[in-house]
């Protein structure tokens, strides 16, 4: 009895010593309500840091932290003018994992963080799906350097629907040019023709099924008989899929994953299997690290940043700072660019909001670009700029060689 | 219906390379479902970090094979490597296993906690593997590159008349059949698996007969950790790649084997295993990838419904 007594006295105490500083906190947060500010604004960075895709993103997080380093001291930087007057920025960083219930718990900590004013990311398009509605209902700008999914952008569908009136943009193109890009190439390139066979395969997600849907009924559409397959990405044992393609006789496999080891390990095993066609990886693939089976193709909406020339300097700083780029994030650093110069524009009156931000992001136009190409957005929020899909061919030596520039 | 498949579905040699892909895969199920058989067979422990002591064995067989130059340049011999990656992988996966039981199972056992306590444990143990492996290996996939292994012969093919076989994947079905020999005849021929037999029967009376139990329980976590360590291994050289959430995965593909198989039994995990892997790849050459996971598992619980025990299970008597 006294035992129990104990216990329920502690946790009454317990109970009210939460009470007390939720409470404390509350007062705290009404006593000073306006915390975004135009001195240091607060932006957050996101992205896979851990998890299979975690290479992918911390080439991402790096090209926005190597952003961050040129604005913040001032530097020159592509497209963005001398006469603007820069508003310092810090940045929170936080891991989704490519994981759209983690993206969506994220989106919550970032929504109830009224310092942040705007949100780089999310990294894959079935994050935005999931926290994108979330950052929408705390007015926060998003803008991605990935997420290609075509119906992000588009306001029919349930996705574009909801991140619609400029809550989410990108400054990569979407995945309709990369399908039709794709299809295009097998087509004039690898002399995939009517009658000719082609397997097709998503890796069951919301990035990779729209895409390899649009590319299927692309390629149906010029009479190739297309072998539609879906693998998800943690399975790993590709020896039946390549069987398939194998007595098929298909001509090219089209691998749509955002695991890039998982294309080198399905091309690895569709060669053993004695596969004699080719093996094209859409842009989640664009990985050199853990993609590098020679005489792949790859698209990606990213150009290999060491062959841009006004990227040069940026590279540099990134290569001495982390080591090797990926590329892959070198489009978050034009996202978050195009955050800056938003934040940059709503804070000329000395005060700044998120709705205010949301407005200005979507007038940002960037003349030039480390990517080698203007970017503006269009209503929709798709890049209105020139930056397409290129595709590259695997050297025998692992590197990216770049076959058709988009 | 023979209308539904296409010319090359119908041949002998597509059906083969299919039944090899699933025989291949079903081996490394089956592997890691032994461990999880044995350990409810003696304990009725659901051990669900049984898959993590997989991804470790795959991981300790990565390092030793890096630690030797990796697959393209190793610094002996690649049979020499590959047996050493076994060995470190199997011993280092066992003494995981008795760790595991060690810390996380026996004071539970001993304070004669409710059946909940230990699978809640085991769940514990499973993500904190997970983590720890996140911490010290990092998330992204580390590749054996075993294609490389002597420029690639591994991989190439074995013609049998008109069918054709890697010699990676005879090798992991040899290994398999190899270990299931030598599994069998240690339980049935040696006094440990004698005790393990009397203690899996019943295990107050064989305690009462004397038998060491926590020394029956160490070894069965043991001998159930080897054979994952050497799953672990053997599915880094066939699919390359070991991240840490790869045994999560994995493992409850076996633990389904185990349950198809009858759990408690060491041959029903086996057939289990190579059930499920079989159903898997026909599923993806004859249907389609897209329905593989949803095919195989209706035909497990249709299966399940008419024998709810497994295959080689016997029902649990009621108690009235």
């Amino acid at each position: 009895m006294r035992k129990a007594i104990v216990v329920a006295v502690s946790a009454v105490t317990a109970v009210a010593a939460i009470a007390a500083t939720v409470a404390s906190a509350d007062t705290a947060r009404v006593a000073s309500p306006a915390a975004p500010n135009c001195k240091l604004a607060t932006i957050a960075l996101t992205g896979p840091y851990t998890g299979p895709a975690g290479s992918a993103g911390l080439d991402q997080r790096n090209w926005g932290r190597t952003f961050l380093s040129f604005w913040n001291s001032g530097k020159a930087i592509p497209g963005v003018p001398r006469t603007l007057k820069r508003t310092k920025l810090k940045a929170i960083e936080s891991d989704t994992q490519l994981n759209p219930q983690v993206a969506a718990t994220v989106a919550v900590q970032l929504r109830s963080n009224k310092d942040v004013i705007a949100v780089n990311g999310f990294s894959g398009s079935q994050e935005n799906v999931a926290g994108g509605p979330i950052l929408r209902r705390g007015g926060l700008s998003f803008v991605s350097g990935s997420a290609t999914r075509a119906s992000l952008t588009d306001p029919s569908t349930a996705d574009g629907g909801v991140l619609r009136n400029g809550f989410f943009r990108r400054v990569v193109p979407n995945d309709n040019f990369q399908a039709r890009t794709d299809v295009t190439y097998m087509r004039q390139k690898l002399g995939v023709g009517s009658g000719d066979s082609v397997m097709t395969v998503d890796s069951a997600e919301a990035y990779s099924v729209p895409l390899i849907t649009l590319a299927s009924s692309l390629l149906r559409a010029a009479n190739v008989n297309v072998d539609r397959q879906s693998q998800p990405a943690t399975q790993t044992d590709f020896t039946a899929l390549a069987n398939r393609a194998v007595a098929q006789k298909v001509k090219v496999v089209l691998f749509a994953t955002q695991v890039a080891s998982n294309a080198q390990l399905f091309a690895q095993q569709l060669k053993a299997r004695g596969y004699n066609g080719e093996f094209m990886g859409t842009d989640g693939t664009f990985d050199s690290t853990n993609f590098k089976f020679p005489g792949a193709y790859i698209s990606s909406f990213s150009l290999d940043i060491h062959d841009v020339p006004v990227a040069k300097p940026y590279v540099a700083a990134f290569e001495k700072k982390y080591g090797e780029t990926i590329s892959f994030g070198a489009p978050s650093f034009v996202a978050v660019q195009a955050m800056a110069m938003g934040i940059s524009a709503a804070c000329a009156n000395g005060k700044v909001s998120r709705a205010e931000v949301r407005r200005e992001i979507g007038k940002v136009k960037m003349s030039n670009t480390i990517l080698g190409a203007p970017v503006a957005f269009d209503k929709a929020g798709d890049v209105a700029g020139g930056v397409g899909f290129s595709i590259f061919k695997i050297g025998n030596d692992g590197s990216y060689n770049i076959v058709q520039k988009g | 219906m023979l209308a539904y498949f296409q010319d090359f579905q119908l041949t002998w040699s597509y059906f083969f390379d299919q039944l090899v892909a699933g025989l291949t895969l079903g081996s490394l199920y089956g592997l890691i479902a032994i461990g999880y058989s044995m350990v409810y067979g003696i304990l009725k422990l659901l051990n669900f970090a049984h898959g993590e002591v997989f991804m470790i064995g795959s991981y300790i067989g990565y390092f030793v094979l890096t630690w030797l130059g990796g697959a393209a340049d190793p610094k002996i011999p690649v049979a020499a490597t590959i047996a050493l990656m076994f060995l470190a992988a199997m011993l280092g996966a066992g003494a995981l296993g008795m760790i595991i039981e060690r810390f996380a199972y026996r004071p539970l056992r001993e304070k004669r906690a409710s059946r909940i306590a230990p699978l809640i444990s085991a769940l514990g143990v499973s993500f904190f593997l997970q983590q720890l492996a996140v911490i010290l290996f990092g998330s992204a996939p580390k590749q054996y590159n075993a294609f490389a292994f002597d420029n690639g012969s591994l991989f190439t093919n074995v013609t049998i008349g008109p069918f054709t076989i890697q010699y990676m994947q005879l090798f992991v079905i040899v290994t398999t059949v190899c270990l299931m020999a030598a599994l069998a005849v240690f339980i049935a021929r040696t006094q440990v698996g004698r005790a393990m037999r009397a203690t899996s029967f019943d295990l107050e009376a064989a305690s009462m007969m004397g038998i060491n139990v926590d020394r029956v329980i160490v070894v069965t976590f043991f001998i159930g950790s080897v054979l994952a360590g050497a799953a672990g291994v053997m599915n880094g050289l066939i699919f390359q790649n070991v991240d840490p959430y790869v045994g999560f995965q994995v493992g409850l593909v076996a633990f389904t084997a185990a349950v198809v198989g009858g759990i408690g039994s060491i041959p029903g995990a086996m057939i289990g295993g190579l059930a499920i892997g079989i159903g898997r790849a026909f599923s993806i050459g004859y249907v389609s990838s897209s329905y593989q996971d949803v095919i195989v598992f209706a035909i497990l619980i249709a299966f399940l419904l008419l024998r709810p025990s497994g295959l080689f299970g016997t029902p649990a008597p009621q108690k009235v």
